[in-house]
């Protein structure tokens, strides 16, 4: 070994029927590093690092640990191996308290029977504040933020003392200032000698923490460089194939007539019956692209759901192309003219067990088009599924007959999108259209809202994500714990600016701006 | 292999391995409670095997087995005949609660109340036949209104009450049951119906009890073979038709598959929650209408405290069906198929181990979900990865370069 690799994968390959998901793949960590692994979704990063985890058996190449060959037949191997993972999707029991989610499975214990928790809260909490992992260790799970289970999870790694530690996607529930303390934990990590694999399709973050960068496009290996070396271009480049621009092109917006006005609106909290949205005003022009940005939790997902029906709404009116929809049901908002892309695409987005056809038709399947007394047009349904599938170049197994579970979750973003957009609505409501999906998919949806807006729709897009807030809104309104505090014009503004009103550090008399 | 093909070829294959592992565990049960004070000639271990070879069988074969003449032959073949018959009558209500117990599922419901329903239409059916005389199928309409109202209940109260079905269900069961016996109790025209201490009423009546069709010929003078059983078929293709081909069919399965979706979509999610156990109560309703209407020995009202087993055997063809309108035809008559095979080991085993018998394989019909879903689960696990790979495959020649790269 002319190199201090604690982890080798060499020449490994994995294949389902029909494709070959890592194609002679070698991966080299070294002692201390952040090594981030690159790729589209489906690109084979997940099926790699399931490798390493003990979750599939490749069917050629090796792993080394500290240059000796092992074999990892399930988690546990891993686990003895000092090998842990931060999955995407937490893997915690929600009515655990924080302490117990940690030690399950490793419990210290007394008498044999006993789980000793007084050791392992200790323990637990000499960990915590080792790392400036902050935890409240007799909280339930289901209470806690997703910033706080993420925490949760690290810990679970640390306390069964892994020194290598794979984070797959771990930023993409986190807000700006939770990745920021995310970056620099890695850091402390790796400045202790730990290893660590980050998986991500953000360029952004692997340039900021990362140490080398592997390439991975189409299940094969693209790359692996210094980050130092390279820009953010470059790794797109590899990583897609082409040239992407990171830019959105876009004319000056023209402003038309009101779409959408909110007056005074209040909605309360379901649950401890909070104010989380309190006297909300605005409105949306035709032809513009309004953002609604802010820190998660702060009441644009109750907006959205108020604006959209799914909630009701506590006083305040909602003005539709000049109808007062305030009461009116899902349905005859829709009709009114509301097209909308949900926050949860799985949630409440898709109905995952219905075939792609089924998926396309959600919002129109009761028009004369596709049925006649009752009973589906199924012809008609397929020849109009089949058109979106093409012109919104939706990639499935088996075309309309595909099962939506079965599809990645790009693809089934694009389905929502296909089906919102083609409903042609006057006002589209996109809730974090983005979300999670890779550089391609992004640059593609940022494309289609423009195209929109450009058509004459009014925009009201709700988003976490400070870079698309910047690059295509029109119009930006912060919201802070339930209320507007700031209108920015994004030309004038900037992304450190927008951070203070997201904080509640600062705000503006919005009723004096109008 | 088309992955709807694949569900639908996965449903089958789990449902029949819930069947035989049933029956192994039916021939351990026949093992097990063998008496051996029964027959004394052969050793305990191969009378016990052999004695319970026989009696799977019994079970299997409908009561027939090894003829030794031909007149023999002759009088087992007419046996035969007239046990499909029996088959095809116990089948009958039982296609119907499965058909309620299956259409409710597809909502995401659970009903529990087919009894309480099933008892209702029954009664409902009663009445119209017994006392206001009118022709079966006005009975069976009914049956069906009344099956329908009893069963919207537990439906308003989970739509605006969100308060679980499974519930009011057991809740609607017991006071179905109590309404009923004290109507007939207090109804001197039910009762004159032939009703005696014990209040029990037959119907009879030529039009007013349902058409023989005369089928009995067909099955050896069994006239309990009615138009019901094609009544039963005829409700499961069209419950059939109502899921798969309309919009209704569309948006109850919308709300069973995920519910918050269907609202996001503009379904009427209440709506559709009343509408889906007004429908199963019917159902259930018409198996109550026609078990009383066939109107001989078997098909007698009494008052008894103890709620229809009809109901709770629906829950079992509903599962050992798939929930698939078609799939409850087969596993209806495959459940009373059991029942009248089961009904030949008397004078071997004890009569309650039919029971013991078609519980084990009701209870491993629960067990097909599992089954299926074990075997989808390798296989939509490949279908992801595949569609994740294919997403990133800019053109379909692509994938054919990957796979000739593969076979090198």
């Amino acid at each position: 070994m002319e190199e201090n690799y604690v982890i080798e994968m060499l020449n490994i390959t994995k294949s389902f029927p029909g494709i070959i998901a890592n194609d002679n793949i070698s991966l080299q960590l070294k002692k201390g590093e952040i090594h981030a692994l690159l790729g589209e979704n489906g690109a084979g990063k997940s099926t790699l690092m399931s490798v390493l985890f003990g979750l599939y058996q490749p069917e050629k190449g090796i792993i080394k640990k500290d240059g000796k060959e092992v074999k990892i037949n399930d988690p546990n191997d891993a686990t003895n191996l000092g090998i842990g993972m931060v999955h995407q999707h937490f893997k915690l029991v929600d009515i655990f308290t924080v302490l117990d989610n940690i030690i399950l499975g490793s419990e210290p214990m007394k008498g044999g029977i006993f789980v000793d928790r007084k050791k392992a809260r200790k323990k637990v909490m000499d960990l915590s504040e080792k790392y400036g992992l902050k935890i409240d260790p007799d909280a339930k799970v289901q209470d806690i933020s997703v910033g706080m289970q993420q925490r949760v999870e690290i810990l679970k790694m640390l306390y069964r003392s892994s020194d290598i530690l794979i984070f797959d996607e771990p930023t993409a529930v986190l807000t700006p200032q939770e990745i920021d303390e995310l970056m620099e934990i890695m850091r402390n990590f790796a400045k202790e000698g730990k290893s660590i694999l980050f998986i991500s399709h953000k360029l952004n973050e692997i340039m900021a923490v990362a140490d080398r960068v592997t390439v991975l496009r189409k299940g094969k290996h693209v790359a692996t460089v210094n980050v130092k070396n390279t820009t953010k271009e470059k790794l797109a480049e590899m990583m897609v194939g082409r040239k992407v621009s990171f830019t959105v092109d876009k004319k000056k917006a023209e402003p038309k007539d009101t779409v959408l006005k909110v007056d005074n609106l209040c909605v309360k909290s379901k649950l401890n019956k909070k104010m989380v949205n309190n006297n909300i005003s605005f409105s949306v022009h035709a032809g513009e692209i309004l953002c609604i940005a802010g820190i998660e939790g702060n009441g644009q997902t109750e907006l959205a759901y108020a604006l959209s029906g799914l909630e009701k709404v506590d006083s305040g009116h909602i003005e539709l192309r000049g109808k007062d929809i305030t009461n009116m049901s899902i349905r005859e908002r829709n009709l009114v003219g509301m097209a909308h892309i949900p926050e949860d695409r799985q949630k409440y987005g898709l109905i995952l067990d219905y075939p792609l056809s089924y998926n396309l038709v959600m919002k129109k399947y009761f028009e004369k088009k596709f049925q006649s007394a009752g009973f589906m047009k199924e012809k008609e349904i397929a020849t109009y599924s089949d058109e979106l599938i093409k012109q919104y170049d939706i990639r499935s197994g088996q075309g309309s007959d595909t099962m939506a579970r079965s599809m990645s979750g790009g693809n089934q973003q694009k389905v929502i999108v296909a089906r919102e957009l083609d409903y042609d609505a006057p006002l589209l409501i996109a809730v974090q259209p983005t979300r999670g999906l890779d550089v391609g998919a992004i640059e593609y949806i940022h494309k289609q809202l423009i195209k929109v807006r450009d058509e004459g729709s009014a925009i009201l897009l709700i988003s976490l994500e400070l870079d698309e807030v910047m690059d295509v809104s029109d119009r930006i309104l912060v919201m802070y714990e339930g209320e507007i505090v700031g209108e920015f014009d994004p030309k004038k503004t900037n992304v450190k600016e927008l951070g203070l009103y997201m904080a509640g550090a600062k705000r503006q008399n919005v009723e004096e701006k109008k | 292999m088309k992955t709807k093909t694949l569900t639908k070829l996965s449903s089958i294959v789990a449902t029949l391995l819930c069947i035989v592992i049933g029956l192994i565990l039916a021939f351990v049960v026949l093992l097990v409670t063998y008496s051996a004070t029964k027959s004394s000639s052969v050793s305990a271990i191969t009378g016990r095997f052999s004695s319970a070879s026989w009696g799977m069988k019994k079970i299997l074969s409908l009561g027939l087995s090894n003829p030794s003449s031909y007149s023999e032959y002759l009088r087992r073949f007419t046996t035969l005949k007239y046990n499909i018959g029996q088959v095809l009558y116990y089948a009958m209500p039982l296609i119907m609660t499965g058909l309620s117990v299956a259409f409710a599922f597809k909502t995401g419901l659970f009903n529990i109340g087919a009894s309480g329903q099933y008892l209702f239409g029954g009664i409902a059916a009663i009445i119209c036949a017994g006392m206001l005389h009118l022709p079966w199928y006005v009975s069976i309409f009914a049956a069906l209104i009344a099956g329908a109202i009893w069963g919207a209940i537990p439906g308003l109260f989970k739509a605006y009450l969100n308060i679980n079905e499974v519930i009011t269900c057991i809740m609607t069961n017991w006071i179905g049951l109590y309404l009923v016996n004290i109507f007939v109790y207090n109804t001197p025209a039910i009762q004159s119906l032939g009703a005696d201490s014990s209040r029990t009423l037959t119907l009879t009546g030529d039009g007013i009890i349902l058409s023989r069709l005369n089928l009995a010929s067909l099955f050896a003078g069994n006239d309990n073979v009615s138009v019901g059983i094609i009544v039963a078929i005829v409700f499961a293709i069209v419950v059939w038709v109502i899921l798969y081909k309309t919009t209704f069919g569309y948006e109850l399965k919308a709300c069973g598959l995920n519910k918050n979706a269907a609202k996001y979509a503009g379904i009427n999610d209440k709506k559709n929650i009343i509408l889906s156990m007004v429908v199963a109560g019917a159902l259930a309703g018409v198996g109550g209408a026609l078990y009383y209407l066939t109107g001989n020995n078997g098909a007698v009202y009494k008052t008894e405290e103890v709620l229809q087993q009809a109901g709770f055997d629906g829950i079992s063809v509903a599962l050992l069906g798939g929930s698939n309108p078609i799939g409850v035809i087969f596993s209806g008559l495959f459940i009373a198929f059991l029942k009248v095979g089961g009904d030949n080991l008397q004078p071997v085993y004890n009569t309650e181990i039919v029971s013991v018998i078609t519980s084990t394989i009701i209870y491993f019909s629960a067990f097909s979900l599992f089954f299926r879903n074990l075997i989808l689960k390798g296989r939509v696990k490949r279908d992801l990865a595949i569609s994740n790979q294919s997403n990133i495959l800019n053109k379909p020649p692509v994938i054919a370069d990957i796979k000739g790269g593969e076979k090198q």
